[in-house]
């Protein structure tokens, strides 16, 4: 079975995301997928889908959507006052962060400005079912693929969704859901040393991981820009073009760290003086313009270890085949 | 951003260096550009057959760079399987695969060249000597990256060697065929670049629709053909008139 979602206030950049398009950066097309991959796949266990089922990304702000069919949506990430609306737009009731709600053909969903973080995800029942492109609906602006001719969602547009998940939505205890919610929300991320450790000095590498750095406006989903601090490099400050990794925290000739996001390039030449660990990237994605952060550094047995010990952290909270099917 | 053009390609052959960067991929670094043979044989030695786990492999002019998940397969195993193909493949160069070649139509003309009138200055010879030696040029794709589609093309004579634009322009025409360093390079989107535009083509050089999605894949030979402001329209029209077309 299918519906259709309509999007009545898109945000100002809400986007179709599941969990991206590995397999096509030799052809220079980024990643991509949710900028918080555990909000989504949050959200999407707890309306009973896979994890890599499409979501609405919204940034910032949220929107206002209506559905012409019965479903059942789970907000995750950061969120706003989200309020259910019967046809005649009259609120009904409150929705609640990871909290799976049922939602009449009809009614319509409005959140408003997200707090907390930068990022929330609207995840329905069966997924948002737009064409796969390179094996993935994420959308990539840049390229203009995947979700709606590869743009943020506008007012008026109609996304297919499914109404049926792979299982039956579930609840969980409200200690698990604080905890759910807290985890990508680390404002101090771990780098394992960058590959272009020849391009910086000691000092470089001390400022890193001493000083504070300030998220600046300029923070999308290709890069985020730090200021606050300079880090030096030694010359010529750029290096020949070469693969680049969302997390790599690249230093531009002037000092200035940018840390690759999902839309990121495929390859860059500024170095790299390290890489936010697999995760942190989740609370890379919920950095809002003007939040303040730190890093530290760990070696890649502490990196693994964070990325076992949480991904173990999200099963138990909320594991991935849910209750068993009646 | 284009490799130092000051940098010329050397001889010597060390083998390259091999480590994990950040907690998912590992990178294979040569300290010089060892060619476009050795870093296909490099590609193919880790492609198949597929390592576990393995979603990406990314060349670019003298680094290889395997993008795992470590859920999936763990970095110190994929950094070994790594060296030990490496280590097989003995830095192997491939030279006589068949390689696909792939014509593009340009058109030279002032709308579409803005930027071929000052590098005609720079080389000191005239616009047409310039056109004919980048059109009479055989181009390697070296590598994609910077946006999908994009191909960097070794081969560029060396009159049109010219360094980046001060100042990027903040859009750039899809189709744009432009310059930079010793590299040529042809815009599939419409994107900001530093790169000095000469010319325009109107084919398409990235769509999903199509199989392979990029016009030009790495390794391909390259080569440009003259054609007029009318031709161009006649193609373009011609390419609108496929399918769906673009947004």
């Amino acid at each position: 079975m299918s519906g259709q979602l309509r999007i009545i206030r898109p945000g100002p950049c809400s986007l179709v995301q599941d969990l991206g398009r590995p397999g096509a950066a030799h052809l220079g097309v980024a990643r991509s997928g949710a900028a918080d991959t555990l909000s989504l796949r949050t959200g999407n266990r707890l309306v009973g889908n896979e994890d890599n089922a499409a979501a609405i990304e919204m940034t910032l702000a949220g929107l206002h959507a209506s559905f012409d069919t019965d479903s059942t949506v789970c907000l995750s990430g950061a969120g706003g006052d989200a309020l259910l609306l019967d046809a005649h737009a009259k609120a009904m009731r409150r929705v609640k962060l990871l909290e799976p709600t049922r939602i009449g053909a009809g009614e319509s969903l409005r959140i408003g400005p997200l707090k907390g973080g930068a990022r929330g995800y609207l995840c329905i029942a069966g997924g948002v079912r737009t064409t796969t492109e390179l094996g993935s609906r994420s959308t990539h602006a840049a390229s203009g693929i995947g979700g709606l001719g590869g743009r943020a969602l506008d007012a008026g547009d109609c996304l297919p969704i499914g109404t049926d998940a792979a299982r039956p939505a579930r609840r969980i205890a409200p200690q698990a859901r604080e905890r759910l919610l807290a985890m990508p929300l680390c404002r101090e991320l771990r780098v394992t040393p960058g590959p272009h450790a020849e391009l910086f000095d000691q000092d470089a590498m001390e400022t890193l991981v001493s000083a504070a750095f300030k998220v600046s406006r300029a923070a999308d989903r290709v890069g985020v820009r730090l200021e606050g601090t300079k880090i030096p490099t030694l010359d010529p400050g750029t290096i020949d073009s070469e693969p680049m990794l969302a997390g790599a925290i690249q230093v531009t000739p002037d000092g200035t760290p940018i840390v690759l996001m999902p839309d990121g390039p495929t390859t860059g030449g500024y170095p790299v003086i390290g890489v936010v660990i697999n995760a942190d990237l989740p609370s890379l994605g919920q950095l809002r313009p003007g939040d303040e952060i730190r890093f530290s550094a760990v070696d890649l047995e502490a990196a693994m270890e964070a990325l076992r010990s949480q991904r173990q952290e999200l099963d138990t909270l909320c594991p991935p085949d849910g209750p068993d099917r009646p | 951003m284009a490799p130092d053009p000051s940098q010329s390609p050397s001889t010597t052959q060390r083998p390259p260096g091999i480590t994990v960067c950040g907690d998912r991929s590992v990178r294979i670094s040569f300290d010089h550009d060892p060619g476009a043979g050795v870093i296909e044989s490099v590609r193919n030695a880790l492609a198949s057959p597929p390592i576990p786990g393995v979603a990406d492999i990314v060349c670019a002019m003298k680094t290889v760079s395997v993008v795992f998940d470590p859920l999936e397969a763990d970095p110190s195993e994929v950094l070994g399987e790594v060296q030990r193909r490496l280590h097989r493949a003995g830095g192997a160069e491939l030279k006589d695969r068949p390689r696909r070649e792939v014509v593009l139509s340009v058109c030279y003309e002032p709308p579409f060249a803005p930027d071929l009138a000052s590098i005609a200055e720079r080389a000191g010879l005239g616009q047409s000597r310039l056109i004919d030696l980048h059109a009479g040029a055989v181009y390697t794709a070296r590598f994609l990256g910077f946006s999908p589609g994009f191909a960097y093309l070794e081969g560029l004579p060396e009159a049109l060697h010219a360094p980046r634009l001060a100042s990027p322009r903040t859009l750039i025409e899809p189709g744009s065929v432009a310059v930079a360093g010793f590299f040529s390079g042809v815009y599939p989107q419409a994107t900001p670049g530093g790169w000095r535009v000469i010319g325009r083509t109107p084919l398409r050089l990235f769509d999903t629709a199509c199989e392979p999605p990029s016009l030009i894949g790495p390794g391909d030979l390259v080569r440009f053909r003259p054609i007029d402001g009318a031709e161009f329209a006649r193609l373009l029209a011609e390419q609108g008139a496929g399918e769906g077309g673009l947004e």
